[in-house]
């Protein structure tokens, strides 16, 4: 039965025990948590485990498989690195929902059904707001609660898809859907805005650079590579996917460019990354949702490496635009130097992890021969190199002296990151262990020669043709100012609705409410208050109010008056018999 | 506390200049030495990486300067007015 124990339920029990403790006591928590969840895992035999029956529909907890397990295994690693990386935090709140938060996302990914996966999906968005209003500044709470909103509605497309899909089916089983009519178009829809689709992507561009140092990382790894998750399990080889993952690597690198807040940078640098898997899904092939899938694996590892240098910068620093920052390579070495291992990564260096996985994607397009696809996401490789792997590094530890003098990031931290930059050049030299963990047995080789020349020749250009824009004066500056993405649409018609709601709907709602709680209480109030002065003034020619205005209605007085005494007359007749 | 880094000496940022134009050059011959496999015409074209990864930086900058950075920026109290 222990072997079978789901990792979700180890995350929750976790989350208490951490809300109970604190110091020590709660980082030895915060790294056992993962730990025996990997060790769990490793020991588990693929199957389904905690089967059980709700509303007469046999749901499943934890279904265990390689495409599951991929993702599981890269939750499971990243936690530690994250407890790591915020030892030195005292309060337990961003701990306590974050341990719910990443349980949430083991769930989703284990769910064996779509209520189950509904259930963990809803628990995500709720856990990852708080972790965003954690930043505790008034952006931030403005932004999680466009954030919420953005996937409550995502939340209820996808509910809605399923129940249309269960009643249709009569099955809850979460297995490859496909999109063939409005049910299962809801669905993916619902995965998609967690996937960050174009138009649908807003939210995680505003929300996440606004998280605090540690709340960023954690929501960098679990919403979105759950997405990715359900996509690759229910819409593998949905062709509509490929053009939207081509969109997704290309529209966001332009706002790399131009983007001043280094973490926004690297957020819309995820959703390029995303991008590349979601075109792999879209394929379909063996070999491209392998690519997918290690793609997201290792984009876990480079991508919070990535997030936790800058954490640390706009940890010590208290900064995190590009035009605040720079020359921090002397004060902050090897937070510096880490921060280079995840940007050589992420711009796919041979000898660096990704450099595998995105291989495998290129190659698969390639052999089903989708060219204009193919130049898309090269050219979105080129841009990857220009604004993660160059613009991150270069603006916040090189460029010029800022005069910030700040100290090396804390011990812990320097572990996290030290930990993740070592996996990542470890999977790029020796692949092995990330090729045999993917879903399927495909044979595969990276390393050519021909290969290998091609990418460098491919990368070193691209870094000229930055050295030479740079050095000319070419290359815009930086400049303090918001750009415009697709929420301004939403935000405008969320103001228009506001002002509409103001001048129209609400002057309605106040009349009602006026008339309802205000003014019929206060006459009733007033019949009842006080009967002998009420005799009075129905008595006077010229009643006059409390404060001194005429009595409009003292005629309605008058027939309440009567009716009242009737109805006095009757009760004790009645009473009395 | 003032610290001296290595690019703070112009020397070293020159070798680095050059050692990025040197890999560029050797990259360039390195593909002239070995045998293709590609699976489209255009890989096999000289120096077809190098090439579009030099103008598809070029041109990403480019339009983001002069095309996408008029259209999309705004103030930073833009929302908030």
């Amino acid at each position: 039965m222990i072997d079978n124990f789901p990792p979700f339920a180890v995350f929750y029990l976790g989350s208490l025990l951490v809300l109970l403790t604190k110091g020590r006591i709660r980082n030895t928590i915060l790294v056992a948590v993962p730990v025996i969840s990997f060790i769990l895992l490793t020991n588990v035999d693929a199957g389904k485990y905690l089967e059980y029956s709700f509303l007469d529909y046999t749901l499943n907890l934890y279904r265990v498989d390689k495409l599951s397990s991929v993702f599981g295994y890269a939750f499971l690693i990243i936690s530690v690195a994250i407890a790591f990386y915020g030892f030195h935090v005292k309060n337990n709140k961003e701990y306590v929902i974050g341990l719910i938060y990443a349980g949430s996302g083991l769930g989703a990914v284990f769910a064996g059904d779509l209520l189950t996966l509904y259930f963990f999906w809803e628990v995500m968005t709720i856990a990852s707001t708080f972790i965003i209003w954690n930043g505790k500044t008034k952006d931030c709470i403005q932004a999680g609660f466009r954030y919420f909103l953005f996937h409550l509605a995502g939340g209820l497309i996808l509910l809605f898809g399923i129940i249309l899909y269960i009643s249709e089916t009569g099955s809850t089983e979460f297995v490859h859907m496909g999109w063939t009519d409005l049910a299962t178009g809801l669905i993916m829809l619902g995965f998609g805005v967690n996937a960050a689709w174009p138009l649908l992507h807003t939210w995680l561009v505003d929300a996440y650079p606004k998280g605090s140092f540690l709340g960023t990382v954690m929501l960098t790894v679990f919403t979105t590579k759950t997405a990715i998750y359900t996509l690759a399990r229910g819409f593998s080889g949905e062709e509509l996917l490929i053009v939207v993952g081509a969109v997704m690597t290309a529209f966001p690198i332009f706002y790399a460019v131009l983007v001043n807040d280094l973490r926004k940078v690297l957020s819309y640098s995820l959703i390029n990354q995303l991008g590349f898997m979601v075109a792999g899904i879209g394929v379909g092939t063996t070999l491209a949702i392998n690519g997918a899938v290690g793609q997201a694996f290792v984009h876990i590892m480079f991508k919070s490496l990535l997030f936790m240098g800058m954490g640390a910068v706009f940890y010590r620093t208290g900064k995190i635009n590009a035009t605040d920052l720079g020359g921090l390579y002397k004060y902050m070495p090897w937070t510096t130097v880490f921060t280079i291992v995840g940007a050589l990564t992420i711009s796919t260096f041979p000898f660096f992890s990704a450099f595998v996985t995105k291989s495998m994607i290129l190659s698969s397009i390639a052999h089903e021969g989708y060219g204009i696809v193919w130049l898309t996401l090269v050219f979105a490789s080129a841009g990857v190199l220009h604004h993660s792997g160059i613009k991150i590094p270069y603006f916040a530890f090189f460029s010029h002296d800022s005069g910030l003098r700040p100290k090396e990031a804390p011990w812990n931290m320097l572990v996290a990151m030290g930990f993740l930059a070592g996996l990542n050049i470890l999977l790029g030299i020796y692949p092995a262990p990330l090729i045999n963990i993917l879903p399927y047995e495909v044979s595969y080789n990276p390393y050519t020669l021909g290969h290998v020349i091609y990418q460098y020749q491919l990368l070193l250009f691209s870094i000229l043709a930055f050295t030479l824009l740079l050095r000319s004066g070419v290359y815009p500056a930086e400049i303090r100012a918001i750009n415009l993405d697709f929420d301004y649409f939403y935000r405008k018609a969320g103001t228009i609705f506001m002002k509409f709601e103001d001048n129209y709907i609400l002057p309605c709602f106040n009349f009602f409410k006026k008339l309802f709680f205000e003014s019929i209480p206060s006459l009733l109030n007033y019949l009842t208050k006080d009967p002998v002065k009420l005799i009075y003034r129905v008595l006077e020619d010229e009643p006059m109010g409390d404060d001194g205005i005429k009595m409009q209605g003292w005629l309605i007085g008058w027939s309440v008056f009567v009716v009242t005494v009737f109805l006095v007359i009757y009760l004790l007749v009645f009473m009395h018999f | 506390m003032e610290k001296k880094g290595i690019f703070d000496n112009p020397r070293n940022l020159k070798i680095l200049l050059a050692a990025l134009y040197i890999l560029c050059f050797v990259s360039f011959a390195a593909e002239l030495l070995i045998h293709k496999h590609t699976y489209f015409d255009w890989e096999k074209w000289p120096l077809f990486y190098g090439s579009y990864g030099f103008i598809s930086c070029v041109m990403l900058v480019l339009v983001a300067k002069y095309i996408v950075r008029p259209l999309i920026m705004r103030d930073e109290d833009f929302y908030d007015r």
